[in-house]
């Protein structure tokens, strides 16, 4: 009680149903934890960045030059998972600001340079390039390096 | 817009709530214009200002006729530009007034909806709003608005605390620790609705970029989930 676990498994009032059971129960084990990820993971395969652009109205005008730039570090963090998040999202600006013709971003050469290595980190992924993946999880990632290596 | 601008200050309460519908239908539709709707609402959003719109608006914040009340809070989530949100923190006693107006009538989910989208934007300001908006309860209220059902509101919610997450200071990152926020995020990171998805696990990755607070958060174990979302999405051929 005093760690508010009831008002905290009241959240799963708006989790999909099927994920509710087990998600109610990660308190207890972390085996849900893995039941959940899969229920998940069907839902989730369906997204593409240019695609999720599209998909909601909040994307449709994309970020300003400020918000992007908070992201930034994102990009550099240790984190494997936030420089996933950021990889993504620039991916997504970048199908957004195309659409509107506003690649070129104000103000900061140092944005459209991380937006660069965004889409570097993406398509590295994306296509399976195992180099490439290998340096990206190993956290070696250096945008200098990629802008070099992407010219 | 001058028209309905003019029209906020009419002394017929009916005229006001028209005119406070019909800017936010104008504001809604610039921004879901695909290619211009930037430019567009930007420029719509600057005529608000400039004519005397906005600060009508915020000054709405204060009234008891509910109709106004909601239209306002309405207009104003949509219409906080840069400049605009500039204008909003300039004022005196412009962010208590929007912050107590949104704790005041948080029980009202259509206020709600509207309040979360206001605090969502100013979160986007600067850390010295971040701070005070904080301050005033706003924290709380976005924590409070966790537990809606209303997508809108939880869409507002997740964006505002990634807002707060990317601009805040290490103060306002304690705080929402403290708050146990990432907890109030984790259910979110699995709603059925993706841009709640999407910014609820943005807030949790902006976050741990703060290295002091990461190993608090890796503890919540909410971030081997986070992972996977988005791996899966890059990996998809």
């Amino acid at each position: 009680m005093t760690q508010k676990v009831t008002s905290w498994l009241s959240g799963s009032e708006f989790v999909l149903e099927e994920n509710k059971t087990n998600y109610a129960k990660f308190p207890k084990t972390k085996l849900s934890i893995i039941v959940s990820i899969l229920q998940v993971e069907p839902f989730i395969l369906k997204h593409k960045p240019g695609a999720f652009a599209h998909s909601a109205s909040v994307h449709f005008q994309g970020k300003s030059d400020d918000w992007l730039k908070k992201l930034v570090p994102m990009l550099r963090s240790n984190s494997r998972q936030s420089q996933s998040l950021a990889a993504f999202h620039f991916a997504m600006e970048t199908a957004v600001k195309k659409e509107q013709n506003n690649l070129k971003v104000r103000g900061s050469k140092g944005i459209l340079s991380y937006i660069i290595v965004g889409i570097m980190l993406f398509l590295a992924i994306n296509t399976q390039n195992k180099v490439l993946e290998r340096l990206y999880i190993n956290g070696q990632v250096r945008s200098n390096y990629w802008i070099r290596g992407f010219h | 817009m001058k028209i309905f601008i003019g029209k906020l200050t009419s002394e017929s309460e009916s005229e006001q709530t028209d005119a406070l519908d019909d800017i936010l239908h104008s504001l809604k539709n610039a921004w879901t214009t695909p290619q211009y709707g930037r430019n567009l609402a930007y420029t719509l959003c600057d005529a608000l200002r400039t004519e005397g719109g906005l600060k009508t608006i915020i000054d709405n914040s204060a009234s008891s006729i509910y109709k106004i009340l909601l239209g306002s809070a309405r207009v104003l989530s949509q219409c906080l530009t840069g400049p605009n949100r500039d204008y909003l923190v300039a004022l005196d006693d412009g962010l208590t007034m929007v912050v107590e107006m949104s704790n005041e009538n948080r029980q009202d989910p259509a206020m709600l909806s509207a309040t979360t989208g206001v605090l969502e934007g100013l979160f986007k300001h600067s850390e010295s709003t971040c701070r005070k908006l904080v301050e005033l309860g706003g924290l709380d209220l976005m924590m409070f608005s966790c537990r809606s059902q209303d997508q809108s509101t939880l869409r507002n919610c997740a964006m505002g605390l990634a807002n707060l997450a990317l601009y805040g200071s290490k103060e306002d990152h304690e705080n929402m620790l403290k708050a146990k926020i990432p907890e109030w995020l984790f259910p979110m990171a699995f709603s059925g609705d993706d841009v709640v998805r999407y910014y609820a696990s943005m807030a949790i990755c902006a976050l741990t970029v703060s290295r002091e607070i990461a190993p608090l958060i890796d503890k919540s174990g909410t971030m081997a989930l986070v992972s996977l979302f988005y791996l899966q999405n890059i990996l998809m051929p």
